[in-house]
Protein backbone atom coordinates (compact mmCIF):
# COMPACT_ATOMS: atom_id res chain seq x y z
CA UNK A 1 0.00 0.00 0.00
CA UNK A 2 1.20 3.50 -0.77
CA UNK A 3 1.64 6.06 1.97
CA UNK A 4 -0.90 8.85 2.00
CA UNK A 5 -1.39 12.14 3.74
CA UNK A 6 -3.92 14.98 3.80
CA UNK A 7 -1.83 18.07 3.05
CA UNK A 8 -4.72 20.53 2.79
CA UNK A 9 -7.78 20.47 4.97
CA UNK A 10 -10.45 23.09 5.46
CA UNK A 11 -13.78 21.77 6.68
CA UNK A 12 -15.03 19.22 4.15
CA UNK A 13 -12.53 20.31 1.49
CA UNK A 14 -9.37 18.18 1.48
CA UNK A 15 -6.42 17.27 -0.73
CA UNK A 16 -4.70 13.91 -0.14
CA UNK A 17 -1.41 12.84 -1.66
CA UNK A 18 -0.53 9.19 -2.32
CA UNK A 19 3.24 8.71 -2.42
CA UNK A 20 6.10 6.30 -1.73
CA UNK A 21 5.20 2.88 -3.06
CA UNK A 22 7.79 0.47 -1.62
CA UNK A 23 6.32 -2.46 -3.59
CA UNK A 24 6.90 -0.74 -6.95
CA UNK A 25 9.33 -2.39 -9.40
CA UNK A 26 12.52 -0.35 -9.95
CA UNK A 27 11.89 -0.30 -13.71
CA UNK A 28 8.75 1.82 -13.19
CA UNK A 29 8.85 5.57 -12.73
CA UNK A 30 7.39 6.59 -9.35
CA UNK A 31 4.13 8.55 -9.29
CA UNK A 32 2.07 10.67 -6.95
CA UNK A 33 -1.71 10.56 -7.05
CA UNK A 34 -3.89 13.29 -5.58
CA UNK A 35 -7.39 12.83 -4.25
CA UNK A 36 -9.48 16.00 -4.04
CA UNK A 37 -12.42 15.68 -1.70
CA UNK A 38 -15.21 18.19 -1.29
CA UNK A 39 -17.96 16.86 0.95
CA UNK A 40 -19.45 13.85 -0.79
CA UNK A 41 -17.57 14.42 -4.05
CA UNK A 42 -14.14 12.98 -4.80
CA UNK A 43 -11.91 13.38 -7.86
CA UNK A 44 -8.65 11.52 -8.51
CA UNK A 45 -5.83 13.04 -10.58
CA UNK A 46 -3.60 10.97 -12.91
CA UNK A 47 -4.54 7.53 -11.52
CA UNK A 48 -1.25 5.90 -12.57
CA UNK A 49 -0.42 2.69 -14.39
CA UNK A 50 -1.87 -0.82 -14.30
CA UNK A 51 1.18 -2.14 -12.47
CA UNK A 52 0.70 0.19 -9.48
CA UNK A 53 -3.11 -0.04 -9.36
CA UNK A 54 -3.37 -2.45 -6.37
CA UNK A 55 -1.13 -0.30 -4.15
CA UNK A 56 -3.15 2.78 -5.03
CA UNK A 57 -6.56 1.23 -4.50
CA UNK A 58 -5.48 -0.14 -1.11
CA UNK A 59 -4.46 3.37 -0.03
CA UNK A 60 -7.63 5.00 -1.39
CA UNK A 61 -9.76 2.48 0.52
CA UNK A 62 -8.30 3.94 3.73
CA UNK A 63 -9.22 7.49 2.73
CA UNK A 64 -12.56 7.36 1.00
CA UNK A 65 -15.57 5.34 0.03
CA UNK A 66 -15.21 4.13 -3.59
CA UNK A 67 -18.81 5.07 -4.21
CA UNK A 68 -17.84 8.73 -3.96
CA UNK A 69 -15.12 8.59 -6.63
CA UNK A 70 -16.90 9.18 -9.89
CA UNK A 71 -14.35 11.25 -11.80
CA UNK A 72 -10.72 11.08 -12.83
CA UNK A 73 -8.65 13.91 -14.26
CA UNK A 74 -5.93 12.85 -16.72
CA UNK A 75 -3.34 15.51 -17.48
CA UNK A 76 -2.36 13.68 -20.68
CA UNK A 77 -2.16 10.35 -22.52
CA UNK A 78 0.98 8.69 -21.15
CA UNK A 79 0.96 5.11 -19.78
CA UNK A 80 2.08 6.19 -16.30
CA UNK A 81 -0.82 8.69 -16.19
CA UNK A 82 -3.85 6.70 -17.11
CA UNK A 83 -3.29 3.02 -17.86
CA UNK A 84 -4.96 2.02 -14.55
CA UNK A 85 -8.21 3.31 -16.10
CA UNK A 86 -8.83 -0.12 -17.65
CA UNK A 87 -8.88 -1.62 -14.16
CA UNK A 88 -10.81 1.27 -12.60
CA UNK A 89 -13.55 0.75 -15.18
CA UNK A 90 -13.94 -2.83 -13.96
CA UNK A 91 -14.90 -1.60 -10.49
CA UNK A 92 -16.52 1.68 -11.57
CA UNK A 93 -18.04 1.24 -15.09
CA UNK A 94 -19.67 4.69 -14.86
CA UNK A 95 -16.40 6.49 -14.12
CA UNK A 96 -15.88 9.74 -16.07
CA UNK A 97 -12.38 10.57 -17.30
CA UNK A 98 -11.44 14.18 -18.13
CA UNK A 99 -8.83 14.45 -20.86
CA UNK A 100 -7.85 16.71 -23.77
CA UNK A 101 -10.12 16.30 -26.79
CA UNK A 102 -7.15 15.39 -28.97
CA UNK A 103 -6.57 12.06 -27.21
CA UNK A 104 -9.99 10.37 -27.53
CA UNK A 105 -9.12 8.11 -30.49
CA UNK A 106 -5.78 7.26 -28.87
CA UNK A 107 -7.19 6.45 -25.41
CA UNK A 108 -9.81 4.17 -26.94
CA UNK A 109 -6.95 1.97 -28.14
CA UNK A 110 -6.43 1.08 -24.53
CA UNK A 111 -9.71 1.22 -22.62
CA UNK A 112 -13.15 2.71 -22.20
CA UNK A 113 -15.84 3.80 -24.61
CA UNK A 114 -16.63 7.25 -25.96
CA UNK A 115 -19.02 7.72 -23.02
CA UNK A 116 -16.13 7.25 -20.56
CA UNK A 117 -14.40 10.45 -21.60
CA UNK A 118 -15.24 14.08 -20.82
CA UNK A 119 -13.28 15.86 -23.52
CA UNK A 120 -11.68 19.21 -22.71
CA UNK A 121 -11.19 21.80 -25.45
CA UNK A 122 -7.79 23.49 -25.88
CA UNK A 123 -8.77 26.53 -23.77
CA UNK A 124 -9.47 24.43 -20.67
CA UNK A 125 -12.58 23.64 -18.65
CA UNK A 126 -14.28 24.20 -15.32
CA UNK A 127 -14.91 21.06 -13.30
CA UNK A 128 -17.50 21.37 -10.56
CA UNK A 129 -16.75 19.27 -7.49
CA UNK A 130 -19.66 19.66 -5.11
CA UNK A 131 -19.86 23.43 -5.63
CA UNK A 132 -16.10 23.89 -5.86
CA UNK A 133 -15.00 25.13 -9.30
CA UNK A 134 -11.75 23.46 -10.30
CA UNK A 135 -10.06 24.90 -13.40
CA UNK A 136 -8.29 22.85 -16.06
CA UNK A 137 -5.38 25.07 -17.13
CA UNK A 138 -3.74 24.54 -20.56
CA UNK A 139 -0.17 23.27 -20.48
CA UNK A 140 0.05 22.03 -24.06
CA UNK A 141 3.43 20.77 -25.33
CA UNK A 142 4.73 20.47 -21.74
CA UNK A 143 5.48 17.82 -22.71
CA UNK A 144 2.32 16.36 -24.20
CA UNK A 145 0.55 18.03 -27.15
CA UNK A 146 -2.78 17.98 -25.31
CA UNK A 147 -2.00 18.62 -21.66
CA UNK A 148 -3.84 20.19 -18.71
CA UNK A 149 -3.12 21.06 -15.11
CA UNK A 150 -5.82 21.41 -12.45
CA UNK A 151 -6.13 24.52 -10.30
CA UNK A 152 -8.13 24.71 -7.10
CA UNK A 153 -8.62 28.44 -6.41
CA UNK A 154 -10.10 27.85 -2.94
CA UNK A 155 -7.17 25.75 -1.71
CA UNK A 156 -4.65 27.66 -3.92
CA UNK A 157 -3.24 24.36 -5.12
CA UNK A 158 -2.12 23.63 -8.68
CA UNK A 159 -1.83 20.00 -9.78
CA UNK A 160 0.88 20.37 -12.40
CA UNK A 161 1.19 16.93 -14.03
CA UNK A 162 4.70 16.50 -15.44
CA UNK A 163 5.65 20.15 -14.85
CA UNK A 164 7.93 20.34 -11.82
CA UNK A 165 8.50 16.59 -12.01
CA UNK A 166 11.63 15.05 -10.53
CA UNK A 167 12.87 11.55 -11.09
CA UNK A 168 13.88 10.37 -7.62
CA UNK A 169 14.71 6.98 -6.07
CA UNK A 170 11.85 5.47 -4.02
CA UNK A 171 13.80 5.70 -0.74
CA UNK A 172 14.04 9.49 -1.19
CA UNK A 173 10.35 9.89 -1.95
CA UNK A 174 8.62 12.29 0.40
CA UNK A 175 5.92 14.96 0.23
CA UNK A 176 7.65 18.33 -0.04
CA UNK A 177 10.75 19.91 -1.54
CA UNK A 178 12.86 20.82 1.52
CA UNK A 179 15.75 22.61 -0.18
CA UNK A 180 15.04 24.10 -3.60
CA UNK A 181 18.69 24.43 -4.67
CA UNK A 182 19.39 20.80 -3.86
CA UNK A 183 16.24 19.82 -5.77
CA UNK A 184 17.36 21.55 -9.00
CA UNK A 185 19.68 18.79 -10.25
CA UNK A 186 16.74 16.37 -10.00
CA UNK A 187 14.46 18.43 -12.25
CA UNK A 188 16.77 20.08 -14.76
CA UNK A 189 17.45 17.13 -17.10
CA UNK A 190 13.79 16.18 -17.20
CA UNK A 191 12.47 19.62 -18.19
CA UNK A 192 15.27 20.28 -20.65
CA UNK A 193 14.83 16.99 -22.50
CA UNK A 194 11.12 16.17 -22.23
CA UNK A 195 9.87 19.69 -23.05
CA UNK A 196 10.28 20.69 -26.68
CA UNK A 197 8.98 24.25 -27.04
CA UNK A 198 10.28 27.33 -25.22
CA UNK A 199 7.39 29.37 -26.58
CA UNK A 200 4.68 27.22 -24.98
CA UNK A 201 6.66 26.76 -21.78
CA UNK A 202 7.02 30.54 -21.39
CA UNK A 203 3.33 31.15 -22.11
CA UNK A 204 2.51 28.77 -19.29
CA UNK A 205 4.97 30.46 -16.88
CA UNK A 206 3.42 33.85 -17.60
CA UNK A 207 -0.11 32.56 -17.20
CA UNK A 208 0.38 30.70 -13.91
CA UNK A 209 2.34 33.62 -12.45
CA UNK A 210 -1.00 35.43 -12.33
CA UNK A 211 -2.57 32.69 -10.17
CA UNK A 212 -2.34 32.53 -6.40
CA UNK A 213 -0.57 29.24 -5.73
CA UNK A 214 0.45 28.02 -2.27
CA UNK A 215 1.35 24.53 -3.46
CA UNK A 216 2.43 23.22 -6.86
CA UNK A 217 1.94 19.46 -7.04
CA UNK A 218 3.63 17.40 -9.78
CA UNK A 219 2.84 13.79 -10.66
CA UNK A 220 6.47 12.72 -10.14
CA UNK A 221 8.84 13.99 -7.48
CA UNK A 222 8.03 16.45 -4.70
CA UNK A 223 5.52 19.23 -3.94
CA UNK A 224 6.68 22.87 -4.05
CA UNK A 225 5.22 25.13 -1.36
CA UNK A 226 5.28 28.81 -0.42
CA UNK A 227 8.23 30.73 -1.86
CA UNK A 228 9.44 27.65 -3.75
CA UNK A 229 6.44 27.98 -6.11
CA UNK A 230 7.48 31.33 -7.73
CA UNK A 231 11.09 30.17 -7.45
CA UNK A 232 10.25 27.14 -9.58
CA UNK A 233 8.22 29.15 -12.12
CA UNK A 234 11.10 31.68 -12.51
CA UNK A 235 13.62 28.91 -12.89
CA UNK A 236 11.49 27.25 -15.59
CA UNK A 237 10.97 30.57 -17.36
CA UNK A 238 14.74 30.95 -17.65
CA UNK A 239 15.44 27.37 -18.66
CA UNK A 240 16.16 26.58 -22.29
CA UNK A 241 14.22 23.46 -23.20
CA UNK A 242 14.14 21.21 -26.26
CA UNK A 243 17.89 20.71 -26.13
CA UNK A 244 19.01 17.36 -27.48
CA UNK A 245 22.67 16.34 -27.54
CA UNK A 246 23.16 13.95 -30.41
CA UNK B 1 -9.69 -8.96 -38.96
CA UNK B 2 -7.59 -6.45 -40.81
CA UNK B 3 -6.61 -6.33 -44.44
CA UNK B 4 -2.98 -6.96 -45.31
CA UNK B 5 -0.73 -6.12 -48.21
CA UNK B 6 2.82 -7.09 -49.15
CA UNK B 7 4.72 -3.83 -49.73
CA UNK B 8 8.13 -5.28 -50.60
CA UNK B 9 9.81 -8.61 -51.14
CA UNK B 10 13.38 -9.30 -52.12
CA UNK B 11 15.24 -12.45 -51.16
CA UNK B 12 14.55 -13.16 -47.52
CA UNK B 13 13.27 -9.64 -46.75
CA UNK B 14 9.61 -8.62 -46.71
CA UNK B 15 7.53 -5.64 -45.56
CA UNK B 16 3.85 -6.32 -44.89
CA UNK B 17 1.27 -3.77 -43.82
CA UNK B 18 -1.89 -4.52 -41.82
CA UNK B 19 -4.57 -1.89 -42.42
CA UNK B 20 -8.28 -1.16 -42.35
CA UNK B 21 -10.36 -3.26 -39.97
CA UNK B 22 -14.02 -3.18 -41.12
CA UNK B 23 -15.12 -4.15 -37.58
CA UNK B 24 -13.27 -1.26 -35.89
CA UNK B 25 -15.43 1.21 -33.94
CA UNK B 26 -15.45 4.64 -35.59
CA UNK B 27 -14.09 6.54 -32.54
CA UNK B 28 -11.03 4.31 -32.20
CA UNK B 29 -8.17 5.90 -34.11
CA UNK B 30 -7.36 3.94 -37.24
CA UNK B 31 -3.87 2.44 -37.42
CA UNK B 32 -1.50 0.64 -39.77
CA UNK B 33 0.82 -2.02 -38.40
CA UNK B 34 3.98 -2.89 -40.33
CA UNK B 35 5.77 -6.21 -40.15
CA UNK B 36 9.36 -6.54 -41.30
CA UNK B 37 10.36 -10.13 -41.98
CA UNK B 38 13.75 -11.62 -42.71
CA UNK B 39 13.29 -15.32 -43.38
CA UNK B 40 11.17 -16.45 -40.46
CA UNK B 41 12.33 -13.73 -38.06
CA UNK B 42 9.99 -10.79 -37.57
CA UNK B 43 9.98 -7.27 -36.20
CA UNK B 44 6.60 -5.61 -35.61
CA UNK B 45 6.35 -1.80 -35.73
CA UNK B 46 3.87 0.02 -33.43
CA UNK B 47 1.62 -3.00 -32.81
CA UNK B 48 -1.25 -0.81 -31.58
CA UNK B 49 -3.44 -0.69 -28.52
CA UNK B 50 -4.92 -3.30 -26.22
CA UNK B 51 -8.38 -3.03 -27.78
CA UNK B 52 -7.24 -3.69 -31.37
CA UNK B 53 -4.97 -6.60 -30.42
CA UNK B 54 -7.52 -9.30 -31.40
CA UNK B 55 -7.87 -7.82 -34.91
CA UNK B 56 -4.11 -7.42 -35.39
CA UNK B 57 -3.24 -10.80 -33.96
CA UNK B 58 -5.88 -12.76 -35.88
CA UNK B 59 -4.59 -11.23 -39.11
CA UNK B 60 -0.97 -11.88 -38.31
CA UNK B 61 -1.43 -15.56 -37.45
CA UNK B 62 -2.57 -16.15 -41.02
CA UNK B 63 0.72 -14.77 -42.31
CA UNK B 64 3.38 -15.92 -39.86
CA UNK B 65 4.08 -17.88 -36.70
CA UNK B 66 3.51 -15.20 -34.01
CA UNK B 67 6.09 -16.88 -31.75
CA UNK B 68 8.68 -15.72 -34.30
CA UNK B 69 7.97 -12.03 -33.66
CA UNK B 70 11.17 -11.43 -31.74
CA UNK B 71 10.87 -7.70 -31.17
CA UNK B 72 8.56 -4.74 -31.23
CA UNK B 73 9.63 -1.28 -32.34
CA UNK B 74 7.64 1.38 -30.45
CA UNK B 75 8.04 4.79 -32.09
CA UNK B 76 6.90 6.43 -28.84
CA UNK B 77 4.85 5.98 -25.65
CA UNK B 78 1.25 6.63 -26.71
CA UNK B 79 -1.58 4.18 -25.92
CA UNK B 80 -2.29 3.54 -29.62
CA UNK B 81 1.36 2.55 -30.17
CA UNK B 82 2.16 -0.19 -27.72
CA UNK B 83 -0.50 -0.68 -25.05
CA UNK B 84 -0.98 -4.20 -26.47
CA UNK B 85 2.54 -5.02 -25.26
CA UNK B 86 1.31 -6.91 -22.22
CA UNK B 87 -0.68 -9.27 -24.52
CA UNK B 88 2.23 -9.78 -26.94
CA UNK B 89 4.31 -10.77 -23.97
CA UNK B 90 1.86 -13.52 -23.08
CA UNK B 91 2.61 -15.04 -26.49
CA UNK B 92 6.35 -14.64 -26.28
CA UNK B 93 7.76 -13.79 -22.84
CA UNK B 94 11.20 -13.29 -24.42
CA UNK B 95 9.90 -10.51 -26.66
CA UNK B 96 12.00 -7.32 -26.72
CA UNK B 97 10.67 -3.81 -27.16
CA UNK B 98 12.78 -1.02 -28.65
CA UNK B 99 11.76 2.40 -27.33
CA UNK B 100 13.39 5.78 -26.65
CA UNK B 101 15.35 5.90 -23.38
CA UNK B 102 12.94 8.64 -22.24
CA UNK B 103 10.09 6.14 -22.00
CA UNK B 104 11.95 3.18 -20.56
CA UNK B 105 10.34 3.63 -17.14
CA UNK B 106 6.99 4.99 -18.45
CA UNK B 107 5.98 2.27 -20.94
CA UNK B 108 6.30 -0.55 -18.32
CA UNK B 109 3.18 1.00 -16.76
CA UNK B 110 1.43 -0.88 -19.62
CA UNK B 111 3.29 -4.13 -18.86
CA UNK B 112 6.58 -5.85 -19.57
CA UNK B 113 9.50 -6.52 -17.27
CA UNK B 114 12.86 -4.87 -16.76
CA UNK B 115 14.36 -7.23 -19.38
CA UNK B 116 11.77 -6.38 -22.05
CA UNK B 117 12.96 -2.91 -22.99
CA UNK B 118 15.90 -1.91 -25.16
CA UNK B 119 16.42 1.83 -24.73
CA UNK B 120 17.35 3.77 -27.87
CA UNK B 121 19.73 6.69 -27.31
CA UNK B 122 18.71 10.11 -28.71
CA UNK B 123 20.91 9.80 -31.80
CA UNK B 124 19.24 6.53 -32.87
CA UNK B 125 20.83 3.16 -33.56
CA UNK B 126 21.06 0.21 -35.90
CA UNK B 127 18.47 -2.48 -35.28
CA UNK B 128 19.29 -5.97 -36.48
CA UNK B 129 16.86 -8.62 -37.59
CA UNK B 130 19.23 -11.50 -38.18
CA UNK B 131 21.61 -10.13 -40.80
CA UNK B 132 19.14 -7.49 -41.93
CA UNK B 133 19.97 -4.01 -40.71
CA UNK B 134 17.56 -1.16 -40.09
CA UNK B 135 18.14 2.38 -38.82
CA UNK B 136 16.22 4.03 -35.98
CA UNK B 137 16.03 7.69 -37.05
CA UNK B 138 15.40 10.46 -34.46
CA UNK B 139 12.13 12.41 -34.78
CA UNK B 140 12.00 13.89 -31.28
CA UNK B 141 9.15 16.31 -30.50
CA UNK B 142 7.33 15.21 -33.68
CA UNK B 143 5.10 14.93 -31.65
CA UNK B 144 6.51 12.88 -28.79
CA UNK B 145 9.57 14.06 -26.81
CA UNK B 146 11.31 10.72 -27.41
CA UNK B 147 10.33 9.56 -30.86
CA UNK B 148 11.92 7.34 -33.52
CA UNK B 149 11.20 6.26 -37.07
CA UNK B 150 12.66 3.22 -38.80
CA UNK B 151 14.47 3.36 -42.14
CA UNK B 152 15.26 0.37 -44.29
CA UNK B 153 18.07 1.37 -46.70
CA UNK B 154 17.67 -1.87 -48.70
CA UNK B 155 13.99 -1.41 -49.63
CA UNK B 156 14.06 2.41 -49.18
CA UNK B 157 10.96 2.15 -47.00
CA UNK B 158 10.68 4.65 -44.17
CA UNK B 159 8.29 3.98 -41.27
CA UNK B 160 7.35 7.46 -40.06
CA UNK B 161 5.17 6.80 -36.99
CA UNK B 162 2.82 9.75 -36.51
CA UNK B 163 4.57 11.90 -39.14
CA UNK B 164 2.46 11.97 -42.28
CA UNK B 165 -0.58 10.70 -40.39
CA UNK B 166 -4.04 11.52 -41.66
CA UNK B 167 -7.27 11.77 -39.71
CA UNK B 168 -9.79 10.34 -42.17
CA UNK B 169 -13.26 8.83 -41.85
CA UNK B 170 -13.02 5.04 -42.23
CA UNK B 171 -14.77 5.00 -45.62
CA UNK B 172 -12.32 7.51 -47.10
CA UNK B 173 -9.18 5.68 -46.08
CA UNK B 174 -6.96 4.22 -48.79
CA UNK B 175 -3.79 2.23 -48.37
CA UNK B 176 -1.89 4.62 -50.64
CA UNK B 177 -2.27 8.37 -51.04
CA UNK B 178 -4.10 8.78 -54.35
CA UNK B 179 -3.46 12.46 -54.92
CA UNK B 180 -1.28 14.59 -52.64
CA UNK B 181 -3.22 17.83 -53.16
CA UNK B 182 -6.51 16.27 -52.14
CA UNK B 183 -4.85 14.44 -49.21
CA UNK B 184 -3.59 17.68 -47.61
CA UNK B 185 -6.84 18.61 -45.79
CA UNK B 186 -6.71 15.24 -44.00
CA UNK B 187 -3.19 15.82 -42.65
CA UNK B 188 -3.06 19.55 -41.93
CA UNK B 189 -4.90 19.75 -38.59
CA UNK B 190 -3.07 16.76 -37.20
CA UNK B 191 0.41 18.13 -37.87
CA UNK B 192 -0.46 21.67 -36.81
CA UNK B 193 -2.13 20.64 -33.54
CA UNK B 194 -0.08 17.65 -32.38
CA UNK B 195 3.36 19.04 -33.26
CA UNK B 196 4.62 21.80 -30.96
CA UNK B 197 7.99 22.86 -32.25
CA UNK B 198 8.86 24.19 -35.70
CA UNK B 199 12.55 23.89 -34.86
CA UNK B 200 12.39 20.15 -34.23
CA UNK B 201 9.96 19.56 -37.09
CA UNK B 202 12.35 21.28 -39.52
CA UNK B 203 15.35 19.38 -38.15
CA UNK B 204 13.51 16.15 -38.92
CA UNK B 205 12.57 17.27 -42.47
CA UNK B 206 16.26 18.05 -43.15
CA UNK B 207 17.25 14.61 -41.86
CA UNK B 208 14.64 12.86 -44.01
CA UNK B 209 15.68 14.80 -47.13
CA UNK B 210 19.13 13.22 -46.88
CA UNK B 211 17.66 9.72 -47.23
CA UNK B 212 16.52 7.96 -50.38
CA UNK B 213 12.86 7.18 -49.55
CA UNK B 214 10.52 5.37 -51.95
CA UNK B 215 7.68 4.72 -49.50
CA UNK B 216 6.88 6.84 -46.45
CA UNK B 217 4.66 4.80 -44.18
CA UNK B 218 2.76 6.48 -41.32
CA UNK B 219 0.97 4.68 -38.51
CA UNK B 220 -2.34 6.41 -39.32
CA UNK B 221 -3.75 7.12 -42.76
CA UNK B 222 -2.21 6.44 -46.15
CA UNK B 223 1.25 5.61 -47.50
CA UNK B 224 3.14 8.17 -49.64
CA UNK B 225 5.00 6.79 -52.66
CA UNK B 226 7.55 8.09 -55.13
CA UNK B 227 7.34 11.84 -55.67
CA UNK B 228 4.60 12.20 -53.03
CA UNK B 229 7.36 11.70 -50.44
CA UNK B 230 9.13 14.87 -51.57
CA UNK B 231 5.81 16.71 -51.84
CA UNK B 232 4.96 15.77 -48.27
CA UNK B 233 8.38 16.79 -46.93
CA UNK B 234 8.28 20.20 -48.56
CA UNK B 235 4.67 20.74 -47.40
CA UNK B 236 5.66 19.90 -43.81
CA UNK B 237 8.73 22.17 -44.04
CA UNK B 238 6.43 25.10 -44.81
CA UNK B 239 3.75 24.32 -42.23
CA UNK B 240 3.63 26.43 -39.07
CA UNK B 241 2.99 24.01 -36.19
CA UNK B 242 2.23 24.47 -32.48
CA UNK B 243 -0.24 27.29 -33.03
CA UNK B 244 -2.29 26.26 -29.97
CA UNK B 245 -1.34 28.59 -27.12
CA UNK B 246 -1.18 28.34 -23.33
CA UNK B 247 -1.94 32.01 -22.88
CA UNK B 248 -5.72 31.66 -22.90
CA UNK B 249 -8.27 32.62 -20.31
CA UNK B 250 -10.92 30.38 -18.89
CA UNK B 251 -13.81 29.71 -21.27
Amino acid sequence: MKKFQAFYEKGEHKWFCLYKDLARGKHLIGTKEYLIQNGEKVLLTDPGGTEVFPEIVAAIAEISDFEKIDRVFCSHQDPDIFSAIALWLQIKPELKVYVSKIWLGFMLHFAGTKATFELMSDEGAVINLGGLNLQAIPAHFMHSSGNFHLYDPAAKILFSGDTGAAIIPVDQDDLFVRDFDKHLPLIEGFHRRWFGSNEHKNQWCERVSTLEIDMLCPQHGLIYQGADVPRFIDWLHNLKVGVINY
Amino acid sequence: MKKHHLLYEKGEARWTVLYKDPAKKADVLDSNEYLISYGDRHLLLDPGGFTIFPAVFSTLVQLIDPMKVEAIFASHQDPDIASSLTLWQKINPELKCYVSWLWKSFVPHFGGTEETFIAIEDRGQTIELGEYRLQAIPAHHCHSAGNFHLYDPQSKIYFSGDVGSALLPDDQRHLFVEDFESHMPAIEYFHRRWFGSNEHKNAWVDRALELDIQLLCPQHGSIYQGEQVGQFLSWLRNLNVGTTSNKGHMP
